[in-house]
């Protein structure tokens, strides 16, 4: 059994992630490595909720402006407003519960906690405290 | 009981003709059971051989309020311990009254019911009876057994008789099948009477097949069913007759496999690799930082060009591989991620043994792997050789696509001069479920799809894509449609296979003929069927009352695969819904039975608002009722978890689409 610390085995973890690529990954690729032509239309991957472009047009779909948009959006680190509106797309599902847990943290944060709560928090020996901080990931 | 017993049997359903039924067996001396004879009210029934272990024997009589039952044994046995003359262990005695009968009766050559696969089953003996009611043949002209055979295709025949009448010569195939009967005319109306069948199989199954069970097995057989449809009868025999023509064609031959022939494996030497194991993909070997190959005359056949699979950790295009070939030199080539092929020209053959030589710049560091300790570089698949230069030019640029591809999206290009990895296709926009599937968005696609919804898509149309299709190392069907009706289905997948295409198609699985499953033997595609349910009642619900076509369609794919290396690759596709929640037990089952490569779990389309209610087999389908939560969803993915590992079947959730997971290195697992 290693008696390596665990925040060591992380930490390693995580390097050995960013060295095989893992950890640059955006929250999608399908734009860059995919491409739908159907009789519905073009789509830029499977959970598009509406195409891009009529199907004739797909030799010129494949770098029109709303494909960039969506790759732009991408390599930002962020969904673009095609995929927010792509709500069939795990992804997108994903996405949206993580910033509505997001906006749920601040809420609870030391500097917005109302006196009463610090109160309760100590009387319950830190948990509360405890367990905000596993949700903020801190 | 001993030599002799007796006893009352009051309350029974109804007076007038029945079927006595003793269930029960000898313990002891199974080379010789005993006759059994029964009187009922003084009056002989009949006399039968009793089973060994636990069967029964089925008496015709006259029921009455008061039933008193005599019976006798010509013998008895002593057993070791037991100061008793022990006949036969009685397990029950039924009185069947006939006219209420609706469902086949099992009469003497049977053992017990077991329950433990998708089809409940019992074994019968070399020889068995069963009866079919008049009730139940009133509604149908055939029935339909579900048999499992353990011996080699054809070896065991299974006659079907009535009487002195032979209904069927069955050939028998290894494994489950469905098999399908036509019985006699039946009397008008509700007074046809019961029909006693008799079942013989020409050899009982090899005693390897239960080396810890001393019973005479002869075959597994499923529960009996009686229908009145020709088209579903007639299928069954569609199957049978392409099955027989295919053994007669591969007899004496090698059987077939994949598109492609000649050798397939890893011939690894030295201190490079380690041993065997077997992901997704198929065989492999893990090789160091440097491995060598040794390719034979015997081998390579003259061949030009070599393909090597080979799989890396990296998704960034930084594991880079040179292959050495004597004086010559291929690379560093940068290595894309998971699997792929790399074709490799040879150098001219001389006779001698050609020695290749791969070495990597860099390995997957240790932490990426912590539970298992190897020096891990890559994996190495089977390697194969073939002679056309236009193949490798293909592979060549396909390659050449892919790194390109990567290159511009680590970059975070916008406008690309790479073409897709993946290029999704609309093969054929008609389908054979109507009305649709319940979930099925099908008028809204139908409107979409506007003046293109009759647009021939074909292989013609795949090589009018250009670079599109050229580059592509996938193309996924997504119709709204059902695929295999597509008319020229053949040359479309004999077009992408050629041109190195791994195809992937989804079906609703009832398009599987003989035509179609011909198509698919042995091709690079992955199938997914989508069947939600593994019961006729759930997709009854869901769809129509065509379930017992999936089962027969599966099995026969079963065999096209087996015939085909494994190919096409089978998923079953299941979305949890509130409809089928209640099948995914099943569902592994059916996976097991027809030897599905894996159980995809899909989520049902997420729709604000959906306004879709249908009824169906009896079931009101709303949409939004439908839709499970987070929590039941857990709850269903922990079951399903349980049941892949207690069924042995692979288990993959397409509710993580996206989600990117670090390689897991180390999850080859062991040949099989």
């Amino acid at each position: 059994m290693s008696m390596e610390p665990t925040f060591d085995r992380e930490r390693a973890r995580q390097l050995a992630e960013q060295e095989l690529g893992v950890s640059r990954e955006y929250l999608c690729r399908e734009p860059w490595e995919s491409y739908y032509i159907l009789r519905r239309g073009v789509l830029p991957c499977c959970h598009g909720s509406k195409p891009i472009a009529p199907m004739e047009e797909w030799p010129t779909a494949w770098n029109s402006a709303q494909a960039q948009e969506i790759r732009r959006h991408l390599a930002q680190g962020r969904l673009s407003p095609y995929c927010l509106e792509s709500l069939g797309c795990p992804v997108t599902q994903r996405y949206l519960a993580e910033q509505q847990r997001k906006a749920l943290i601040p809420a609870l944060s030391p500097a917005a906690r109302p006196g009463w709560m610090r109160v309760l928090n100590r009387a319950l020996g830190g948990l509360p405290a405890r367990l905000y901080r596993l949700m903020a990931g801190k | 009981m001993g030599a002799a017993a007796r006893c009352r049997v009051t309350g029974t359903p109804s007076t007038g003709p029945a079927l006595l039924r003793i269930t029960g067996g000898v313990w002891g001396n199974r080379a010789e059971p005993p006759l059994l004879s029964v009187a009922v009210n003084g009056r002989a029934a009949g006399s039968a051989t009793a089973s060994v272990d636990v069967g029964h024997c089925v008496f015709p009589i006259q029921s009455s309020d008061s039933l008193d039952i005599e019976l006798s044994l010509d013998r008895t046995f002593a057993v070791p311990g037991d100061g008793r003359a022990l006949g036969l262990m009685v397990r029950g005695i039924e009185v069947l009254a006939a006219g209420q009968l609706e469902q086949p009766v099992d009469a003497d050559g049977w053992f017990e019911w077991e329950d433990h696969e998708y089809f409940p089953f019992r074994w019968m003996g070399l020889s068995a009876r069963v009866i079919l009611p008049g009730a139940a043949r009133a509604r149908g002209r055939f029935v339909q057994l579900p048999i499992a055979s353990d011996c080699p295709d054809g070896e065991q025949t299974l006659t079907v008789a009535s009487g002195e009448d032979s209904l069927a010569a069955l050939r028998l195939l290894r494994g489950w099948h469905i098999y399908d009967v036509a019985l006699p005319a039946a009397e008008p109306g509700e007074n046809a009477s019961p029909l006693w069948i008799r079942l013989t199989l020409n050899r009982l199954a090899p005693t390897e097949v239960h080396p810890d069970d001393p019973r005479p097995l002869g075959a597994r057989i499923g529960p009996l069913e009686i229908h009145d449809d020709r088209r579903r009868h007639e299928y069954v025999l569609r199957f049978h007759a392409e099955s027989a023509g295919v053994a007669e064609s591969n007899a004496g031959g090698v059987p077939g496999g994949p598109a492609e022939r000649g050798y397939h494996g890893i011939p690894a030497e030295g201190e490079g690799w380690f041993s065997e194991e077997f992901d997704d993909n198929g065989p492999f070997r893990w090789m160091r930082r440097e491995g060598r190959l040794r390719i034979t005359e015997e081998m390579r056949q003259g061949a030009r060009y070599c393909v090597v699979p080979m799989f890396s950790s990296f998704r960034n295009l930084t594991q880079e591989a040179t292959l050495v070939m004597g004086a010559s030199r291929v690379g560093p080539i940068p290595l894309l991620k998971a699997w792929n092929a790399y074709s490799v020209e040879l150098p001219p053959p001389t006779g001698e043994d050609l020695v290749l030589t791969l070495q990597l710049n860099k390995l997957p560091p240790p932490a990426s792997h912590p539970d298992d300790a190897r020096e891990l570089g890559i994996r190495v698949g089977d390697l194969w050789f073939h002679d056309d230069p236009a193949r490798h030019e293909r592979q060549v640029v396909m390659y050449r696509n892919a790194v390109r591809n990567q290159r511009e999206l680590q970059e975070g290009a916008t406008v690309l001069a790479s073409f897709p990895l993946l290029l999704g296709i609309d093969l054929y926009g008609k389908c054979n479920i109507k009305p649709a599937c319940v979930y099925c968005l099908w008028d809204p696609m139908k409107a979409l799809e506007g003046p293109h919804v009759d647009t021939p898509v074909d292989d013609r149309t795949l090589e009018g894509y250009g670079d599109f299709f050229r580059s592509a190392k996938q193309v996924v069907n997504c119709s709204f449609g059902e695929p295999l009706l597509h008319p020229r289905l053949e040359d479309v997948l004999a077009f992408a296979a050629r041109n190195g295409k791994v195809a992937e198609i989804s079906s609703n699985g009832q398009a599987f003929t003989p035509r179609t499953v011909r198509a698919l033997e042995g091709k690079p595609i992955h199938l997914y069927v989508s069947l939600d349910s593994a019961t006729a009642a759930t997709y009854a619900r869901l769809r129509n009352d065509r379930w017992d076509e999936i089962i027969t369609g599966l099995l026969f794919l079963r065999e096209a695969r087996r015939r085909g290396n494994g190919w096409p690759r089978l998923n079953l596709v299941f979305m949890p819904m509130k409809a089928n929640r209640q099948d995914i037990e099943m569902y592994f089952r059916l996976s097991k039975l027809v030897d599905a490569d894996q159980v995809v779990l899909r989520p049902l389309l997420h729709l604000e608002d959906p306004g879709i209610t249908r009824e169906r087999g009896g079931y009101r389908f709303d949409y939004a009722e439908e839709l499970l939560g987070r929590e039941e969803l857990e709850e269903i993915f922990g079951e399903c978890g349980r049941h892949a590992r207690r069924y042995g079947v692979r288990l993959i959730s397409q509710f993580d689409f996206g989600r990117i997971e670090a390689p897991v290195i180390g999850e080859g697992r062991d040949r099989a």
